[in-house]
């Protein structure tokens, strides 16, 4: 069923000329203009992320201390680190039940605030969670779920000692870690949802409604098409941000030694690696994992680009 | 001619090393070079602002530089200060004076041998080495018996209870492993959860394993399950026993509920709240709860009880804190000077009086409650660094014992397994690295 009015049907819209044909043409006036940026963008991004790569086949403890060539064995080490595939498994975990919980939040949002009054109010309120630092949301639950913290005294005071848990022990801090950054993130998805819906012609809508849609209908046949384009910013941006969770971890599981590994995330493993609560640091390794996170990372985004793309519509 | 010669040379020689050493001089002379004059002791601190230990080190800071004209730049910037070093110093970007901790000696190749400052005077014309155990000064050096730090305060370890509410354990505490077990026992059986353990917090929850294998093993026993590459230092049967022992309290239920979801300091302010009877902890912790503590309390402390046939039962784990000079020091006399001066009765009474701290210079009297640990430091046969410097085996603290340590205490493995696989995943960590 196609309840979009054959006028406002997708086409494809005169491609204007890009990339190397473009940039030939008007090569020696772009010059000049692009030189500091690309400068700045050399000096600050790629050659830093170059010599991370560099060290990452170095044996290195920092400034100061020499650096030997390791050749592949701080990939080797990573590949057969038990510790590793636990942080890895948890980083995936993170992903996809966080990309899932986030959906499943938004989708409700949407639902409930497609036409609601004082959406403005609401959008406002949900986008709260993301604008506080993720070190106050750590603690914040972190006394929240503590043994003797609000919710297992909040569940005594109801007759439901039964359920108290020792959330924050191995069994679960990561599952309390994957809600707080549901709960963080899905204000994000939200606000950014709801602004692409504002711009939605209401005419579609009124449409929809002659035509007999139901609310998941206006959802599934005008809402979703036409917030698609954004949908794939917003699923990356969330992408990027899950995989790169490290504050909470740290300050839920308590930053007065290193987070356990049953809460850990790359970007942690990354950071205790590379500053060490004994020891010394290992910057070799952390490196190596700082480029297969990289890889990681770019994987994922390109094939959720692609899972994602999609026509611009027009009308 | 020659002779005349080589004896005027060696002279002088002697002279300068003298001089610039700081060596038999006392703090403030006038015969001290002037060059440590010309430019300020920058001087960067662990101890944040606010701190007890931050307000006597910036009124001694200030009294250092009336009393001898030399400047001193501090910076307090509390523990973020350690990982700082690392990288800042080796690219000369540090300070002269470093935060020092006797369990971090290790971490750092870059500090200076401070013999100068041990044969220096205190303000009071006292020799700053005279004043120093000999036990402090071993936990004070590099295995090579070089020391690398000067101490200002001593940190000890043992179980803390309330006196006012168990007097009966005041009167007569538990010295045994039995009689510690019996007497936990004997609190969860009145209703007070026997011991408080804040879980999440890895080296707290390993202090129980590793002081009841330093009982059973002796000093260097913890550290070498890391040290030993071949991981076959975890074929001792003290490790099982040791991990027996220590999972036996978490099997009777002797540790609080949900101990080990508990974020540091939860554990330890409801311990002081009279929620649990006993704390493992260091002699800051009376200090630390001060605040929290309940009506009345009274912190006391007996030593962890020995086992029976162990080697290590006259052992103490001790901890120091005190300042370390940089290899790359723009100012190393000023900074000899500074150390030296920190060592005089006024800052080392003010680090007992003020700090709450037990001081290191043994003409110092420290706080009254704290009084045995110095006395058990000074007299014990065997000595060791906080949890016997393990976490400083590379970095298998983190990645092989934390975790195994978690599994023991969560009873996921049992104490055979707790040692197969400590054994296997310390070989395979050195193997890797």
């Amino acid at each position: 069923m196609s309840i979009l009015p054959s006028g406002l049907r997708r086409r494809r819209a005169p491609q204007p000329r890009t990339g190397a044909a473009a940039v030939r043409s008007t090569a020696p006036s772009l010059w000049p203009f692009v030189l500091p940026a690309l400068a700045v963008y050399v000096v600050l991004y790629l050659g830093p992320a170059l010599f991370g790569v560099y060290v990452s086949f170095m044996r290195w403890e920092g400034l100061g201390s020499p650096m030997t060539f390791a050749g592949l064995a701080n990939y080797r080490r990573m590949l057969a680190d038990s510790g590793m595939h636990t942080v890895l498994l948890n980083t995936l975990l993170l992903m996809v039940v966080g990309l899932v919980g986030i959906g499943i939040v938004t989708l409700i949002a949407m639902l409930v605030l497609q036409r609601m009054r004082g959406r403005r109010i609401v959008r406002v309120v949900v986008f709260v969670p993301y604008l506080i630092s993720p070190i106050a949301i750590g603690v914040a639950f972190g006394f929240l779920l503590d043994p003797q913290g609000l919710l297992n005294v909040s569940l005594s005071s109801l007759g439901l000692d039964s359920l108290r848990q020792s959330w924050l022990g191995p069994d679960l801090v990561f599952k309390c870690v994957m809600a707080a950054v549901t709960w963080t993130l899905s204000g994000l998805a939200i606000v950014l949802l709801l602004a692409v819906i504002d711009s939605i012609p209401a005419s579609l809508y009124e449409s929809a409604d002659l035509a007999g849609a139901t609310a998941w209908q206006r959802l599934w046949y005008v809402t979703l098409p036409m917030s698609r384009g954004v949908l794939g910013v917003v699923v990356t941006l969330c992408l990027i941000q899950l995989m790169k969770v490290f504050d909470i971890v740290y300050t839920l599981t308590g930053a007065s030694g290193t987070p356990p590994y049953s809460a850990r995330t790359f970007a942690v493993e990354q950071y205790v690696t590379m500053s060490p609560f004994g020891g010394r640091p290992d910057f070799g390794y952390g490196s190596a994992l700082g480029v297969a996170f990289v890889v990681l990372v770019t994987i994922l985004v390109v094939l959720l680009r692609r899972l994602l793309r999609s026509e611009p519509v027009e009308y | 001619m020659v002779r005349a010669r080589r004896a005027v040379g060696l002279t002088i020689a002697v002279a300068a090393a003298t001089a610039l050493t700081g060596c038999g001089a006392k703090v403030g002379d006038d015969a001290q070079d002037s060059a440590a004059k010309d430019q300020p002791v920058v001087v960067w601190s662990s101890w944040a602002q606010g701190t007890s230990q931050q307000k006597v080190y910036a009124k001694a800071f200030e009294d250092f530089t009336k009393d001898t004209g030399i400047k001193v730049e501090a910076l307090f910037r509390g523990p973020e200060v350690w990982a700082t070093l690392k990288t800042a110093v080796p690219a000369g970007q540090g300070p002269d004076v470093l935060p020092a901790d006797a369990s971090r000696i290790g971490d750092y190749d870059f500090l200076t041998d401070v013999t100068p400052v041990l044969d220096a005077k205190t303000p009071e014309g006292a020799n700053v080495g005279d004043g120093i155990s000999k036990n402090l000064k071993t936990v004070t050096s590099d295995p090579d018996g070089v020391p690398r730090m000067i101490a200002d305060e001593i940190l000890a370890y043992g179980i803390w209870f309330n006196a006012a509410k168990n007097p009966g354990i005041a009167s007569s505490p538990p010295k045994t492993w039995d009689e510690f077990v019996a007497a936990a026992q004997k609190s969860k059986a009145a209703g007070t959860p026997a011991i408080s353990l804040d879980g999440t917090q890895a080296r707290q929850t390993s202090r129980w394993f590793s002081w009841a294998l330093l009982r059973l093993a002796g000093a260097g026993a913890f550290r070498e399950l890391g040290a030993d590459k071949t991981g076959a230092a975890w074929d001792k049967p003290e490790v099982t026993k040791a991990a027996a022992l220590v999972q036996g309290l978490v099997k009777d239920g002797l540790f609080q509920p949900g101990f080990e979801g508990s974020k540091s300091p939860a554990a330890q302010n409801a311990w002081a709240k009279n929620e649990m009877t006993f704390l493992l902890q260091g002699s800051w912790v009376p200090d630390e709860t001060g605040a929290m503590q309940a009506p009345g309390f009274d912190a006391r402390y007996f030593a962890f009880p020995t086992i029976e046939g162990g080697s290590g039962n006259e052992l103490v784990q001790m901890g120091a804190l005190g300042w370390s000079i940089s290899n790359k020091a723009k100012n190393t006399e000023g900074a000899q000077q500074l150390l030296a001066y920190l060592q005089g009765e006024k800052v080392q009474q003010a680090i007992a009086d003020e700090a709450n701290n037990i001081p290191a210079q043994s003409t110092a009297t420290p706080p009254e409650r704290l009084a045995d640990f110095r006395t058990a430091i000074d007299e014990a046969g065997q000595v060791t660094v906080t949890d016997d410097n393990a976490p400083a085996v590379g970095q298998w603290w983190d990645k092989v014992m934390t975790p195994l340590i978690s599994d023991l205490m969560n009873a996921k493995v049992t104490p055979e397994q707790f040692a197969s696989r400590g054994k296997a995943e310390t070989a395979t960590f050195w193997r890797n690295s």
